[in-house]
């Protein structure tokens, strides 16, 4: 016999700013490109499975440590405007049981020291499935690796 | 272009209704309840509505006008979470003369509450170029939800508007 499941919504936003040694047009294309995208984005052990860089497009990324569970990022693209801004809509499931539902918003502007990234992420976490401390520190993680590949392309480094 | 500025707000409404959550979510979820109270309620007018199955990544897509107005506004959203009777989360955009306006998350729980329903809603929003947007978005929200209270009792919510808001009368559908 299952447990029936504790109904909550935990509502949390975090925003992350942070400046990147590149042109703003590089950033973009590191977002909007689905090969760039898939480079920093997805964990050694992930996959991008799907990306359609256009409003109402979808990103569906997933993949599991080992033994560990199989996590599914599965977004819709909401809004863009190119070389600008997009929002993005997801869910988050561990092993087939969403965890959250989120929208994120990108913004990127010129700054003198090459391009500014606003990351601002909105999310309603699920029947305490997730956390928001911890999605907030996976997200610096993946943007950590963006930083990694940009430093890596500035260096003549193959990736 | 845009002038650059995006806001971020959270909304929290809620709203007691004097009937059980399996009905308050079917009003909340059918096409057709929705068409009365979501799109048409004071006299807007609904240029086209699809989708209506209540499921996670079901979409609804729509185009409508305030009364009196040429204006035409769009609002295209997706299911992301859906417990039925408990819970919807849904992502939706709007436009207003074809410019976005807004990317929002919404969250709407469904807790019972007595003989009745406590509708919890709760938007999560990006509102671009206008701040202003916040105010006018909770403002239409409330009325959306006292538009349901009017479909949960078997009236079609007519409110003319007047500066002062004064003026609110109902008719039962035909």
């Amino acid at each position: 016999m299952s447990t029936p499941t504790t109904r909550s919504v935990t509502h949390a936003t975090f925003h992350i700013e942070r400046v990147f040694d590149c042109t703003p047009a590089r950033l973009w294309r590191a977002f909007s490109n689905p090969a760039q995208k898939a480079a920093w984005a997805c964990h050694e052990t992930w996959a991008m499975e799907e990306m359609t860089f256009a409003v109402g497009g979808r990103e569906v990324a997933g993949g599991s440590d080992a033994g560990g569970p199989f996590w599914k990022f599965d977004g819709t693209y909401l809004d863009i405007v190119e070389g600008e801004r997009f929002v993005v809509a997801y869910t988050m499931s561990r092993d087939e049981v969403r965890v959250s539902a989120s929208i994120i918003t990108w913004e990127i502007f010129a700054d003198p020291g090459g391009a500014r990234l606003k990351f601002a992420d909105q999310g309603a976490y699920l029947d305490g499935h997730a956390d928001p401390a911890e999605r907030e520190a996976g997200s610096g993680v993946g943007l950590d690796n963006l930083e990694a590949m940009l430093r890596a392309e500035r260096e003549g480094v193959l990736t | 272009m845009t002038d650059g500025t995006v806001t971020h707000a959270t909304l929290c409404l809620d709203r007691v209704y004097d009937a059980a959550p399996a009905r308050v979510y079917e009003a909340f979820t059918d096409p057709a309840a929705r068409r009365r109270w979501f799109f048409q309620a004071d006299h807007w007018a609904l240029h086209r509505h699809s989708g209506g199955e209540t499921a996670v990544g079901a979409a609804e897509s729509s185009a409508f006008s305030p009364p009196g107005a040429d204006v035409v506004i769009t609002n295209d959203s997706v299911y992301m979470d859906v417990v039925p009777n408990e819970r919807l989360v849904f992502a939706y955009q709007m436009t207003v003369a074809g410019k976005p306006i807004s990317a929002s998350l919404a969250t709407a729980e469904f807790r019972p509450e007595g003989q009745g329903t406590r509708l919890v809603f709760t938007e999560q929003g990006a509102y671009f170029d206008d701040p202003g947007q916040v105010a006018g978005r909770e403002e239409g929200t409330r009325e959306l939800l006292e538009a349901l209270a009017a479909e949960l009792e078997g009236r079609v919510r007519v409110r003319i508007p007047q500066p002062d808001r004064s003026i609110e009368s109902f008719e039962t559908p035909a």
